[in-house]
């Protein structure tokens, strides 16, 4: 039997197999989805030691579809004595992310209803920590994803800015507030 | 675009397949009717006439013998075998110009002549074994031209002036074997008595009644041993001479040497018609060009495709799956194809589906095929069936991440609204595909092929048309 280079050898064939897969593989391949994912907060303003803003952190939970992003915040009751500052018990009401866009390794978003936390308590009702809370209105997030997580900056309704870094955490993006898993 | 793939498909169903042509005439139609285009027919090299008739004839005039007419019979044998349809005959005159005409003969007479001009300048100055040695030397090269044939005289005249040469030589007996050797390339080749010498007119004289004692033997080219001095093997010589009683022909083919006569009567249109009915009852009759031994095959090749809707809702998306395609060959250029895919969607860019896309699309259809060295190129066209799974889709980036148990606000996503759902449907419409099949080891192949459809008719209407796809497979050619 002869070999097959040999019997094909004035034939350009690898050359046209490859453009073909090449092609294949192209037309085949979706939209990136970085930044799908939960993002927990490490460092909020200046100090690198101080991980919250106000006495919270917050988790983010990206989908990204696209040139679009969407998901949710949520917000937890900052303790510093606390092992897992993103355990279930200090959730602090949730906020939809509404309007995000996302570009090549950046991203942002607003949140939805900023001054409305929604709650993870049956009755609907927020823990009083939570309401006590002072929060600047109409916050924005603006991320981009670099070596040592998203960073970036959580900017205010009366345009301050505070810089904010986010790393990455295991686990699937929640789609509810009421949800006991963090 | 639709109407053009409905007129090819058309054209290539009332293409006529050149396989079914009528058969090929029998041997007796072309000999009544004459030969197709393209048939072989066996080549015919009529030499002229040697009268040897003149051997006898006693009258002269100058240096040659009183002519004698050539018989009838060889004109008429000359007519009935030019009517021959199925023989390629070159008479007479054309076999003097193609013998002239074949390579080196131009430049190997040249030398020939010289030798033969030494040999008469040697005779002439008495130099007679130069003389004898450059007249052998050029008579050998002028019978291997056949130089006789083309200009006997000047051949039998070197024979006669070897002749002379001898007998200056007091060698009677090659001179006398040199005159019968120049008599029977020219039977009409006399000496000039009063001019020539006693012993030479007596020699030749003697030479000439040897010839005629009982039937002179046949001239250089007629013998089964003479050397043939061409590769051609594809042509037949019939080389005639002239007795005094019969015309008789030496035949000569590939296959060897046949000899046939015919009594000279009162009838020589008979005589010429009856010889040249042998002669052509031994020929070859030629031959109708056998067309290409064609034998239909099936192509069964099976691999990946992929393919995108042109017109769609989304931005475009791949959709991948796996296909097998038979086509047969039902003419050398004509194949009829059929094949079979099925594939699911992958994402689109945005996102935008949220359901797969299951699709099976079905083609068949007449087609033309090339053979090019390895590859074999081919363009189909023909009818497509196709249908597609439900799906949904949406544009709206809430609506995708979120479900609607996830108590979303309506300004944010309206999975009733939002959310366009699309049924399942199927279409029919027409194809067209172009595509190669390299062939890699026996009966093994690589194939690959695009195409696109257009469809006039869905069961639903349905936001998703124009397919254009490729496929790359491998495949079994069945002979």
């Amino acid at each position: 039997m002869p070999p097959l280079l040999a019997t094909v050898k004035d034939i350009p064939l690898i050359p046209w197999v490859a453009l073909f897969l090449f092609t294949m593989t192209s037309i085949s391949c979706g939209p990136e989805r970085d930044f799908t994912g939960i993002w927990q907060q490490t460092q909020c303003g200046d100090n690198p030691d101080q991980a919250d803003c106000d006495g919270f952190l917050y988790a983010l939970h990206i989908g990204r579809y696209g040139d679009a992003v969407t998901g949710m915040v949520v917000r937890y009751r900052f303790d510093e004595t606390a092992f897992d500052g993103f355990r279930a018990t200090a959730e602090c009401g949730c906020f939809l992310i509404d309007s995000g866009r996302a570009e090549e390794d950046r991203f942002e978003f607003r949140i939805f209803e900023p001054s409305e936390p929604r709650t993870r308590a049956v009755d609907g009702t927020l823990e009083p920590a939570c309401a006590a809370a002072a929060e600047c209105p109409g916050r924005r997030f603006i991320l981009e994803d670099t070596d040592d997580g998203l960073v970036g900056q959580l900017v205010c309704e009366d345009g301050s800015a505070t810089p904010i870094r986010f790393d990455a955490a295991i686990g699937s993006p929640r789609t509810q507030c009421s949800s006991a898993t963090p | 675009m639709m109407r053009l793939i409905l007129i090819c498909f058309a054209l290539l169903l009332t293409w006529p397949i050149p396989g079914r042509a009528d058969a090929p005439p029998s041997d007796i139609e072309i000999a009544l009717n004459g030969a197709p285009d393209g048939f072989r027919a066996p080549r015919i090299l009529v030499y002229p006439l040697i009268d040897q008739r003149h051997l006898h004839q006693e009258k002269q005039e100058g240096t040659s013998a009183v002519a004698v007419p050539p018989p009838a019979a060889w004109q008429a044998f000359l007519e009935t075998l030019d009517g021959a349809r199925h023989l390629s005959v070159l008479p007479p005159a054309g076999t003097r110009r193609t013998l002239q005409k074949e390579r080196a003969y131009q430049s190997a007479l040249t030398l020939a002549l010289e030798a033969m001009n030494r040999g008469y300048r040697d005779f002439r100055e008495v130099r007679l074994s130069a003389a004898v040695e450059s007249l052998e030397t050029a008579i050998a090269a002028l019978l291997a031209l056949e130089h006789q044939v083309v200009r006997p005289r000047e051949v039998a005249r070197a024979y006669m002036t070897l002749g002379l040469a001898f007998l200056e030589q007091k060698d009677e007996s090659s001179a006398e074997m040199a005159f019968r050797r120049a008599l029977l390339i020219d039977p009409r080749l006399r000496l000039r008595p009063g001019y020539d010498h006693p012993k030479a007119l007596l020699a030749f004289a003697r030479a000439r009644q040897e010839l005629i004692k009982t039937d002179p033997p046949p001239p250089p080219g007629f013998s089964a041993r003479s050397p043939s001095t061409r590769k051609s093997t594809a042509r037949y010589e019939i080389r005639a001479r002239a007795l005094p009683d019969r015309l008789e022909l030496t035949i000569r083919s590939p296959g060897g040497v046949r000899v046939e006569s015919e009594p000279l009567s009162d009838d020589p249109s008979d005589d010429g018609s009856r010889l040249a009915s042998r002669v052509i009852a031994c020929l070859p009759f030629g031959s109708t060009p056998k067309r290409a031994a064609f034998n239909p095959e099936f192509n069964l090749d099976a691999g990946f495709g992929s393919f995108l809707f042109a017109r769609a809702p989304v931005a475009a998306f791949a959709n991948l799956g796996v296909g097998v395609n038979l086509s047969y060959l039902a003419a050398p250029n004509i194949s009829l194809e059929m094949d079979l895919a099925l594939s699911n969607s992958n994402r689109d860019r945005q996102e935008h589906l949220r359901t797969d896309i299951g699709t099976w699309r079905l083609r068949a259809g007449p087609g033309v095929q090339w053979k090019v060295s390895q590859i074999r190129l081919f363009a189909h066209v023909g009818i497509e069936v196709a249908g597609h799974s439900a799906f949904d889709f949406t544009t709206n980036p809430a609506c995708k991440h979120f479900s609607p148990t996830d108590a979303l606000p309506p300004i944010l996503c309206d999975f009733e609204r939002e959310i366009e759902r699309n049924d399942s449907a199927w279409f029919l419409g027409a194809t067209a595909s172009l595509g190669a099949r390299v062939s890699l080891v026996r009966q093994f192949y690589l194939t690959g092929r695009i195409s696109a459809a257009g469809y006039a008719f869905e069961s639903k209407r349905s936001t998703l048309s124009w397919p254009l796809g490729a496929y790359l497979g491998l495949g079994y050619r069945s002979l």
